[in-house]
């Protein structure tokens, strides 16, 4: 695989083109990876809407029937369903591991039994989150990916 | 050793119970049950049946730690169990008798939970390698 990389005050916008002449498994998933950088979530703060890259966001958590992105530093209110978030970042790092939560296995960092037949997973900045026994195949699959 | 716990044990087990339950209730049906024992067998599958709806419950409340699930659970399903062991004369209800079957419930409890608890495990290992392996990359 020869990588060029060129710079150019004259480049508007980033542009990333792959040239191939048979995708296989690796480049799919070098693709798919590099579609989420340039994929990102309207997010609503302060009734303000912004633009949040996925990258930036390390799990999406509905509660009171809202949607919300969990970034690092803030938290965003979604328009859209988690359901629908689900469909549209199927080809990303983000996968479910409950009812009411999608996480971005990018941050996780390591998981552990608890009760109930679920799992912990803790993230690179510490938080917990719970993994229900009935996704953690979906995790696993994802992470395989 | 996984084979044994995902795969033979749970195969024993039913294959097992089912067994059991055919035999009690043809037995029961023909009204051939002259020693009430397979009358016994249909409450205890009652009582197991029972107690899993209370684990239902139970697994619904968010324990912080792995040792308050285990200890709630087995309180409140041996308080179920020496309600129904009274209730329909399982045992004559003197001191050795309890001891001995609180001993069996004890046992019987924490081999149904260190079994799930050591799958729960594996699948835990399973992914904290992937996510090893990622981080590597």
């Amino acid at each position: 695989m020869k990588l060029t990389i060129n710079q150019s005050l004259d480049q508007e916008e980033t542009e990333i083109i792959i040239n191939y002449s048979v995708i296989d498994q690796r480049l799919q998933h070098l693709i798919d990876y590099i579609r989420q950088y340039s994929f990102s979530i309207q997010g609503i703060l302060d009734n303000s809407v912004f633009q949040i890259p996925l990258e930036k966001i390390m799990y999406i958590d509905t509660a009171d029937k809202k949607t919300f992105l969990y970034c690092t530093q803030k938290v965003y209110q979604a328009k859209e369903t988690l359901s629908t978030l689900e469909k549209v970042l199927l080809k990303t790092p983000f996968v479910r591991i409950s009812k009411s939560c999608i996480a971005n296995s990018t941050y996780l960092k390591c998981v552990k039994p608890i009760a109930n037949h679920h799992l912990e997973a803790m993230l690179k900045n510490g938080e917990k989150l719970i993994v229900s026994r009935s996704y953690i195949k979906d995790l696993k699959e994802k992470l395989k990916n | 050793m996984n084979k044994i716990r995902k795969i033979h044990l749970p195969a024993i087990s039913m294959a097992f119970t089912l067994a059991i339950l055919f035999s009690a209730t043809i037995t029961l049906l023909r009204g051939n049950d002259t020693t009430g024992i397979f009358a016994s067998v249909m409450q205890m599958l009652g009582f197991v049946v029972a107690l899993q709806i209370i684990n239902v419950f139970i697994s619904r409340i968010r324990f912080r730690k792995y040792y308050q699930y285990y200890l709630s659970n087995f309180f409140i399903m041996y308080a179920f169990f020496i309600s129904v062991a009274y209730v329909f004369h399982w045992f004559g209800f003197r001191l050795e008798n309890i001891i001995l079957n609180t001993i069996i419930f004890i046992f019987i409890f924490t081999f149904i939970q260190h079994h799930f608890y050591k799958l729960l495990k594996k699948e835990a290992d399973e992914i904290n390698a992937l996510l090893d392996n990622k981080e590597r990359q």
